[in-house]
């Protein structure tokens, strides 16, 4: 199975090659090995199937699935799992929970003090178990957990909303992962792949009453902004399914291509192809 | 077992089935055909797709990967869960959990929808066979869980290789990181001959079977089992057999995930 029977290949043959687990990939002893290979006596092996990737000296292999790996700074969306002492665990969709230390959380109100033993008493009135978070990453632990914070008035509690969970690979770094979309709806969209799609609630006002983010309670939804999520979480399940890059641009491409049809039928198939096409042909012109 | 306990909220068929009464066919097994027609070393033809459980849309309940196999009469689904954070966890490496299940009507008989020891034991060989070719260093604290059912069986060894070949196409499928996959295959011994891949009623003729799973790129051996006696030297040619036997198999696997990833 080895990809080069001849040991110094050229570059240009590595990249781009589809690849299975164990397959040699080369034994060239300049190459250093990245992500999704291995090395044993000098030659680089894959460990996962999918395309080789080489960026100077580097040799990777990309695989088609892969789950969310953090990064410091990075924003996510996590459901918490269990309330512990002085810690919430979050899935974060990652290889393990994600931590989110009582410490590292906003007291409602903002005020800046010190968290008491009172305040881990009442854990649960701030996070409870099942509840969604919007979060940052704030550091590793020794063993590769992720270290989640929400100090900044538009972290915290999500509400308001529906979560759409897509492939982490389709969401891109960018500078802003909050985005109110022109038709009245807010989105986040976590860099792990969970993605919030809520009622759009201008900022002023949680800042005016910042009680409010740690809030169970939904405000009133009308009927046309519940459609109107839902078309927002359709077109998201269709750009995840067409594996298009997920950013404010492409669901707000998908959402114009999508208002002709009822938002039951959009991930039915006709629809779907049919606005694959669409979406598909905007996001090249674009580029 | 499974008279002791009876389920009254399912549908409880009959214990035992009665096969009707076909005309008497030849069935000599000692003949170079076999009775589905195969010669003496011929391999079942072999099916699978990769991501028949995996829905487009991800989420905590749906699995990370999984993977349908049908050799001949064998049919068998994996599903792979994680790398996620387990009950159980090691500070140092992730651990590889395998749940190996007959569904009540994947026998000749009937089988109990609990689990049967014969079960669990499976299960620990699967776990065995498999997670020496898991980087399981690189999953600190995660575990990996694999839940194979048996849809239908025909020939316990072969039954095991197929679940064997499943899971390593399933764990490919999830993404997880391997040093290489992992093939399996059974031979039989009859007479002084070994017939491969061998059906139920071959096993059951059989005097001894043999089931081998290996990592034939990294040429290393990591499941060996024997039932039954035999001379060393016909097992030194059974394990022969059987790791070119496994290298053909691997071929088929590593060229449908190929095409698979490809596409």
């Amino acid at each position: 199975m080895q990809i080069d029977d001849i040991p110094s290949s050229t570059a240009r043959d590595l990249a781009s090659r589809i690849v299975t687990p164990g397959t040699a990939i080369t034994s060239d002893p300049a190459y250093m090995r990245g992500h999704g290979t291995f090395g044993e006596n000098d030659t680089i092996y894959s460990s996962v199937a999918g395309a080789v990737e080489r960026i100077n000296k580097l040799v990777s292999v990309r695989p088609l699935k892969q789950r969310y790996s953090g990064e410091i700074g990075d924003i996510v969306v996590g459901r918490i799992t269990e309330v512990g002492s002085k810690r919430w665990r979050v899935d974060v969709n990652s290889r393990q929970d994600g931590v989110l230390l009582l410490s590292s959380i906003n007291l409602p109100g903002g005020i800046q003090r010190r968290k008491l033993e009172s305040d881990e008493l009442q854990m649960r009135t701030f996070f409870a178990e099942g509840d969604l978070v919007f979060a940052e990453v704030q550091s590793f632990f020794a063993d590769g957990g992720l270290s989640l914070h929400t100090r900044s008035i538009q972290y915290g509690k999500l509400r308001n909303g529906q979560l759409v969970t897509v492939f982490p690979q389709l969401v891109p770094r960018s500078r802003s992962h909050f985005h109110t979309l022109p038709c009245g709806v807010d989105i986040v969209v976590g860099v792990n792949g969970y993605i919030w799609v809520s009622k759009h609630v201008p900022a002023a006002k949680v800042e005016a009453n910042s009680e409010l983010i740690y809030s169970d309670r939904n405000e009133h939804i009308s009927d046309s902004e519940r459609e109107t999520i839902a078309r927002i979480a359709n077109c998201i399940h269709l750009l995840n399914r067409l594996y298009v890059k997920i950013t404010d641009t492409s669901i707000i491409f998908a959402y114009e291509a999508s208002l002709p049809h009822a938002v039951k039928d959009l991930l039915t198939k006709e629809v779907a192809t049919d606005l694959a096409h669409t979406v598909k042909a905007r996001l090249l012109q674009q580029s | 077992m499974s008279t002791n306990a009876i389920d009254r909220r399912r549908i409880n068929g009959p214990q035992r089935s009665v096969e009707p009464v076909y005309l008497k066919t030849e069935t000599s097994v000692s003949a170079d055909s076999r009775q589905d027609g195969r010669t003496r070393t011929n391999v079942r033809p072999i099916f699978m797709r990769t991501g028949p459980l995996s829905p487009q849309a991800t989420s905590a309940a749906s699995p990370s990967g999984s993977a349908y196999y049908e050799q001949g009469k064998i049919r068998i689904s994996c599903a792979i869960y994680g790398p996620r954070q387990g009950r159980k966890s090691n500070p140092r490496m992730g651990i590889f959990d395998c749940d190996f299940k007959y569904a009540p009507f994947s026998c000749s008989w009937k089988r109990s929808h609990l689990k049967s020891s014969d079960e669990k034991e499976i299960g620990l060989m699967l776990e065995q066979a498999i997670s020496p070719a898991i980087r399981l260093d690189a999953y600190p604290k995660a575990s990996i869980d694999a839940f194979v059912t048996v849809i239908e069986s025909d020939g316990k060894a072969a039954t095991i290789s197929a679940a064997i070949n499943c899971i390593s196409a399933a764990l490919v499928d999830a993404g997880i990181e391997i040093y290489d996959s992992v093939a399996a295959c059974s031979v039989a011994l009859m007479g002084s001959e070994f017939y491969y891949d061998c059906t139920q009623e071959e096993e059951d003729s059989a005097q001894c079977t043999l089931l081998m799973a290996c990592m034939p790129n990294a040429n290393e051996i990591t499941y060996l089992l024997q039932q039954g006696k035999t001379l060393p030297e016909q097992t030194e040619k059974a394990v022969q057999t059987c790791s070119d036997l496994c290298t053909q198999i691997y071929a088929v696997i590593c060229r449908y995930l190929q095409t698979s990833v490809e596409q």
